[in-house]
């Protein structure tokens, strides 16, 4: 038996009738309330002006076959904790201007369709009397709480009835984001919007995105966080060295800042000339993050970075910052894409990265065109 | 994204009333508890309906006029601005203080300021509600022990939910708050100002917001954990050893001796267990072993605690006063691994 498995991507609209394929068997869709309230709770049938105008999107996706109506195997739960976890890269690689919210904040379905009717017991029951406690699976999520519920129902769009199984799960927010009114004033993606997003959870796919790429899951962790309103820049900047640290010197050669500028540079810049003034500038980085950790006035250690970035502000100071994150994510989700045999640490990007670094200018050009083959984006 | 529910639509700023702040996750002994301005106070399900919007009643729970919720309020005068934030702004300062300081002093789930949805409600029973996209209500969030959902039939029209008995899970555990828990919050505030106004750029903040991002619920745990873990690698020190170094886990071992604490054989733990954790969420390393997240988790709150406790009265002089570096900004986090022990490189 095949379940589904549908996840709400919070304060995101679609154009109507919006049915984009993505990877895996998966698609983007504006839910139909008939479908939504299929999965739900019958008395959710009085809310149905407020999920019209949410007009509330999901991904939704098949999951693989399973032995047990109910209860997803463990590694059902973890394609489906990828589906939630590609949704969000997806989502904050194809609209990187945007705070997005993380999709486990909110609601997720899990149904199993077309069951056997089983003739209701004394008192109309047809589920068993208990269902076990069982803890998540997904041990480093998010989830708040989940409800398992049987359903005898015509299906959407009519037919005999038919029964369901369905697990709802629910994030801190519940159902809040799929009915509050102010949920309505959501990002509208265009239809260049949606396919972007479409190839991005493509790329993800490809990459076998999800936390057994730990090293890379901790940039678009990261690149969450910065793009939190109310993150402290000095906070981003510890941040986001760490995680860069992680990929470029996981074995902390010394001198430290000089190695983290000198593969940042390798990484991140497009020319000769980039690099050396990218090496100034992650040099700066490091600078600014080791005067935050070992006591200095976080506002000099952020000023001298802005003077070195030629940031004018604490805005173009966050925007360099988020930008270094989401051309981390892109670049090792076309890496991870050309060689998902690599570990959880990235060690062969690390390795290749490190070699890059040593190289001279003409033979590092090479090298990291082999690097970052994949990437979709290109400095200007 | 934030905004403001207004729940009896547009109306003209009114006078004086109360700010009401849900604080899921304290469990109250007594009631009107006062703490640093705020008082804490149990409000039955009767009285809490009115707070809240008819339709948040209607949710998947049963027991939404069974219950009894806490709230921190604090009363207002003069008038609220349509958005809500004059009235809400005192009230969440003073309860981000006591979150700050509570955290440091005992285990248990305080919710953020940055996300409760608070309520201002005005004499006249007009509320005014800040929610948005990091304020959900979480009337439904369960706090230390599992939640029984009863069994239940509900049919309408042609569909028939039928639910088996079942339970939800605690997302943490609950924090007892009385009187003398509040007193030694209200201390606890009185210290952090202390530091706050003797080292106020110090590394030690660093690791203290690293330590509160680690309680964030609306962080999935593999988050909370990367930056548990990377405050506590601020404060003790990292994991890798340097020749002649003692290592991570000796500088904890060292520190709980110092400050009292008794654990078996704490070193092995930071050694053995912190390290596999820390080095799957950071490498993705071990993947097949299993790992008590949860339990990692807590652990690591509580020697982040002894930790960041000792280490500010080491830097207020309260420990070794008469020891080089000097109380003061001189006493840095690698001076403090240093003198827990540690081989510190300059270069760190």
């Amino acid at each position: 038996m095949r379940p589904e498995f549908l996840c709400h991507l919070p304060f995101l609209r679609v154009p109507p009738a919006t049915d984009q394929t993505l990877a895996g068997g998966a698609r983007l869709v504006a839910l139909p309330f008939e479908e939504w309230l299929a999965l739900e709770d019958p008395a959710m049938a009085y809310h149905a002006r407020r999920y019209l105008e949410v007009a509330p999107v999901f991904v939704r996706a098949p999951l693989s076959d399973g032995p047990d109506a109910g209860t997803l195997t463990v590694a059902q739960e973890r394609a489906a904790e990828e589906f939630v976890e590609r949704s969000h890269t997806a989502a904050m690689l194809a609209l990187p201007a945007h705070a997005i919210a993380a999709p486990s904040l909110s609601a997720a379905y899990v149904a199993w369709r077309g069951l056997p009717i089983e003739t209701p017991r004394e008192g109309g029951w047809f589920c068993p009397p208990e269902v076990p406690l069982v803890a998540a699976a997904d041990d480093d999520g998010i989830q708040l709480g989940r409800v398992v519920v049987w359903l005898q129902q015509p299906p959407p769009g009519g037919g005999p009835t038919e029964q369901w199984i369905v697990e709802r799960r629910f994030g801190p927010a519940q159902r809040e984001w799929l009915l509050s009114h102010y949920a309505k004033d959501a990002e509208v993606l265009s239809p260049h919007d949606v396919q972007t997003f479409a190839r991005h959870f493509d790329r993800l796919d490809r990459a076998a995105w999800g936390p057994r790429r730990a090293a890379a899951v901790r940039c678009a962790d990261v690149l969450a966080t910065l793009a939190t309103p109310g993150t402290p820049a000095p906070d981003s900047v510890v941040l986001l060295v760490a995680a860069l640290e992680n990929l470029v010197n996981a074995a902390a050669d010394r001198p430290l800042g000089d190695v983290f500028a000198r593969r940042c540079a390798a990484w991140f810049a497009e020319t000769p000339d980039d690099r050396t003034r990218d090496q100034l500038r992650f040099r700066g980085l490091y600078a600014a993050r080791s005067e935050i950790l070992h006591g200095a006035d976080p506002d000099a250690a952020v000023h001298a970075l802005s003077v070195a970035i030629d940031a004018t502000n604490e805005r173009d100071l966050s925007a360099w910052l988020r930008l270094r994150a989401w051309i981390a994510v892109d670049s090792l989700v076309g890496w991870y894409g050309r060689h998902p045999e690599d570990d959880g640490g990235a060690t062969q990007f690390q390795n290749a990265l490190a070699a890059a670094a040593a190289s001279a200018d003409a033979s590092w050009s090479e090298q990291r065109a082999a690097l970052l083959e994949g990437r979709t984006h290109v400095r200007g | 994204m934030s905004a403001v529910d207004d729940s009896t639509g547009a109306s003209p700023p009114q006078a004086g009333g109360i700010v009401f702040i849900p604080t899921h996750g304290v469990q109250l002994s007594g009631d009107r508890v006062p703490c640093h301005g705020l008082i804490f106070l149990r409000l039955d399900g009767q009285t809490w309906t009115n707070l809240d919007a008819l339709w948040m009643r209607d949710q998947e729970l049963d027991v939404w006029l069974d219950r009894e919720r806490i709230f921190a309020a604090l009363p207002y005068t003069g008038e609220v601005h349509p958005q809500g934030k004059d009235a809400v702004a005192p009230a969440l300062a003073a309860y981000g203080e006591i979150v700050s300081a509570a955290r440091l002093i005992a285990s248990g789930v305080w919710i953020d300021p940055l996300h409760v949805a608070a309520v201002a409600r005005s004499n006249d029973g007009t509320n005014v509600r800040l929610v948005g996209t990091g304020r959900p209500r979480l009337w439904a969030a369960v706090f230390g022990e599992p939640l029984a959902v009863r069994s239940r039939q509900r049919k309408l029209g042609a569909r028939v939910e039928s639910r088996p008995a079942q339970e939800h899970l605690p997302h943490g555990p609950a924090y007892p708050l009385d009187r003398e828990s509040a007193q030694r919050i209200e201390r606890g505030i009185a210290m952090l100002a202390e530091l706050r106004a003797f080292v106020p750029h110090h590394g030690w903040w660093v690791a203290h917001r690293a330590f509160e991002r680690g309680h964030d619920l609306f962080q999935p745990r593999r988050v909370r954990l990367t930056a548990l873990f990377g405050g506590f690698e601020a404060l003790f020190g990292s994991f890798r050893r340097e020749r002649g170094d003692s290592g991570v886990g000796s500088a904890v071992a060292t520190l709980l001796t110092r400050a009292g604490w008794e654990a078996t054989d704490p070193a092995a733990y930071v050694e053995q267990t912190l390290r596999q954790a820390r080095n799957r969420l950071a490498h993705g390393s071990d993947l097949t072993a299993p790992i008590d997240f949860a339990d990692i988790e807590g652990n690591l709150i509580n020697i982040m605690r002894a930790g960041l406790t000792f280490a500010s009265a080491w830097i207020r002089g309260l420990h070794a006063p008469d020891v080089l570096p000097a109380p003061g900004p001189a006493r840095t986090l690698p001076a403090f691994q240093r003198w827990l022990g540690r081989a510190v490189s300059d270069d760190a």
